[in-house]
C-alpha cells in the first residue's frame, strides 16, 4: 500500500476513535476532552488535504442519489465540524485561554451541545454512506467476500446503539431541550466509550440501509 | 439461512451487552444514607490533582456530635423566569421568595437545629439567565476569586458544616473556591448539598476534599434538582437528621 494510502487510512481510523473519547466528556474531564478536540481538528484539516479531489469534482459529473446523499451528509459535517470548533475555542479552558472571550459563553456551549450530538449522527451516516471506501482496501487486501460476522458484529453493534441512543436520552440534546449533559454516575464509565461507538454505528448501519435502498430503486428503474 | 442465523447471534450479541451495561439508578438525586462507600468515577484518574485524603466516610465521625452545626450556602436566585416553577432557581416560602439553597439549607435547619449562614461576594451577579450563565462560565474560565463579603466570627464553635451551592458548569461555583481556601475547616466534618440542572454533584465533592485535605467530606450528599426543589423539604429534612445519625 503507498504512504499516502497509509497516512490517510490512519487519520480516518484516529478520527473515528477521537470522536467517541470526545463524545466521553464527562469521563475524561474538561483538560483531555480541549487536547483531544484540538488534535481532532488538526485531523480533520489533514483529512480535507487528503480528500482534495472531493472539493474539486463537487461540480463536475453525475449527481445520482447516492451521491448526493454523500454530498450532502458531508457538506453538513463539514458545518457541524467548524461550529464545534469555534464553539469549542470559545469555551476552552485550557488550549485556547490566549484568546479574548468573544460573544455568549452561554450560545457557544448551546451551539457545542448541539453540534456534537448531531456531529455523532452525521459522522455514522459519513461512515455510512462511504462505506465502500472504508472497506475496498480490504477487499484488495483479502480479496472477495467476508462472510457473515462482519455484518453480524456490525448489526449488534448498531442494535445496541439503539438501546444506548434511548438510555442517554440524546433526543434531548439534538434538539436542545437539555442544554447540560445529564451523567449517569452509577454506570461504568467505561460504558460510555462504547456506548458512543455503537450509536455511531447505528447511524452508519442507518445509512448503509439507505444506501442499499437507494440502488436497487436506481438499479430496478433502469431496467428495460 | 446464513443471514436469519446472523441476525439470531446479532440480537444475542446486543442483549447481553446490555444486560451487561445497565444499572437501575437514574442521573439526579443521590439516596440517601447508603452504607456502601461511594466509588470514585473512573474519570478521576486522569485528573492533575489527586485527592487529598485516603478515604471519604460516608457516616459522621463520633466526635463531630461535641460541636455547633453551621449550615453555608450559596446561590444567586434568578430575577426572570416564572417564579417557583420547575426550573426556576428560587422557591415562594411563606417569609417570601428565597433561592433554592437557601430554602433547603432552611430546611435542615428545621431538623436539626444549628447556624444559617449565606456565602455572599462583594460583587452582584447577573440576575437575569442568560447573563448569568455567560458570567459563571466567564470566572470558571479565568479560574477567578471573588471576593467574599460577610465572615464567620466563630468558625471554632463548629464541628460539622453543611455546604450548599449551584452545580455551575460541573463544577463549585467560583465563591465556594474563595470560601474552601479562606476557611480552615481541618478536623471539622463538611457535609455537601447541591442544587442541579441534571449533573447532580459532578466532581464538586472531590474538589471540596481536594480543598479542605484535613477535613472530613461525606460523600453521601443530598443533591436535588432545581425543578424538585420546592418539594424537597421532607427529603432534605429527613436525610439531615439520618447523617447525622
Amino acid at each position: 500500500m503507498k504512504p499516502k494510502q497509509k497516512a490517510k487510512i490512519t487519520i480516518d481510523i484516529l478520527m473515528t476513535a477521537l470522536l467517541v473519547v470526545l463524545m466521553a466528556y464527562p469521563v475524561t474531564g474538561q483538560a483531555v476532552h480541549e487536547w483531544v478536540g484540538a488534535g481532532m481538528f488538526l485531523l480533520f484539516l489533514a483529512h480535507h488535504i487528503f480528500n482534495l479531489y472531493w472539493l474539486k469534482t463537487l461540480g463536475k459529473g453525475k449527481y445520482n442519489g447516492q451521491r448526493i446523499l454523500q454530498t450532502v451528509v458531508d457538506a453538513l459535517l463539514l458545518a457541524d465540524m467548524l461550529a464545534l470548533m469555534f464553539s469549542g475555542i470559545r469555551l476552552s479552558r485550557y488550549v485556547f485561554t490566549f484568546l479574548p472571550g468573544l460573544g455568549s459563553a452561554a450560545a457557544a456551549r448551546r451551539l457545542h451541545m448541539l453540534a456534537s450530538y448531531w456531529g455523532l449522527v452525521l459522522m455514522g451516516f459519513h461512515l455510512g454512506l462511504h462505506w465502500g471506501a472504508v472497506t475496498a482496501p480490504l477487499r484488495r487486501r483479502f480479496g472477495g467476500k467476508a462472510g457473515p460476522l462482519p455484518w453480524c458484529a456490525g448489526t449488534a453493534a448498531g442494535l445496541y446503539g439503539a438501546y444506548a441512543a434511548w438510555k442517554h436520552q440524546i433526543w434531548q440534546y439534538l434538539t436542545l431541550r437539555s442544554e447540560f449533559i445529564q451523567f449517569d454516575f452509577d454506570r461504568p464509565a467505561a460504558l460510555y466509550f462504547w456506548d458512543h461507538f455503537s450509536m455511531m454505528a447505528l447511524f452508519a448501519l442507518l445509512a448503509c440501509a439507505i444506501v442499499s435502498l437507494v440502488r436497487k430503486h436506481r438499479k430496478g428503474a433502469a431496467k428495460p | 439461512m446464513k443471514k436469519k442465523l446472523s441476525l439470531i447471534v446479532a440480537l444475542v450479541l446486543m442483549l447481553s451487552l446490555a444486560a451487561c451495561g445497565s444499572r437501575s439508578n437514574s442521573p439526579g438525586n443521590t439516596p440517601p444514607a447508603a452504607n456502601a462507600p461511594d466509588t470514585p468515577p473512573a474519570g478521576s484518574a486522569a485528573d492533575p490533582e489527586p485527592s487529598g485524603s485516603a478515604g471519604t466516610p460516608d457516616t459522621l465521625p463520633a466526635a463531630a456530635g461535641d460541636g455547633g452545626i453551621l449550615i453555608a450556602y450559596f446561590g444567586v436566585p434568578e430575577t426572570d423566569g416564572t417564579d417557583t416553577v420547575a426550573n426556576a432557581s428560587r422557591v415562594a416560602t411563606e417569609g417570601g421568595v428565597v433561592g433554592n439553597c437557601q430554602f433547603i439549607a432552611q430546611a435542615i435547619r428545621q431538623a436539626v437545629g444549628g447556624d444559617l449562614f449565606a456565602i455572599e461576594t462583594v460583587q452582584e451577579y447577573p440576575g437575569t439567565h442568560q447573563p448569568l450563565l455567560d458570567f459563571a462560565y466567564e470566572e470558571l474560565r479565568q479560574n477567578a476569586r471573588p471576593e467574599l463579603s460577610g465572615e464567620i466570627e466563630n468558625l471554632d464553635d463548629y464541628a460539622v458544616i453543611f455546604l450548599g451551592y449551584p452545580n455551575w458548569n460541573a463544577d463549585l461555583p467560583m465563591p465556594l473556591y474563595t470560601f474552601l481556601e479562606t476557611y480552615d475547616f481541618s478536623g471539622k466534618t463538611i457535609i455537601p448539598f447541591v442544587t442541579h440542572g441534571g449533573s447532580g454533584f459532578s466532581r464538586t465533592i472531590s474538589t471540596i476534599q481536594e480543598l479542605q485535605p484535613n477535613a472530613a467530606v461525606l460523600t453521601d450528599g443530598l443533591s436535588i434538582s432545581r425543578g424538585s426543589v420546592p418539594n424537597a423539604a421532607q427529603e432534605a429534612m429527613d436525610w439531615a437528621s439520618e447523617i447525622l445519625g
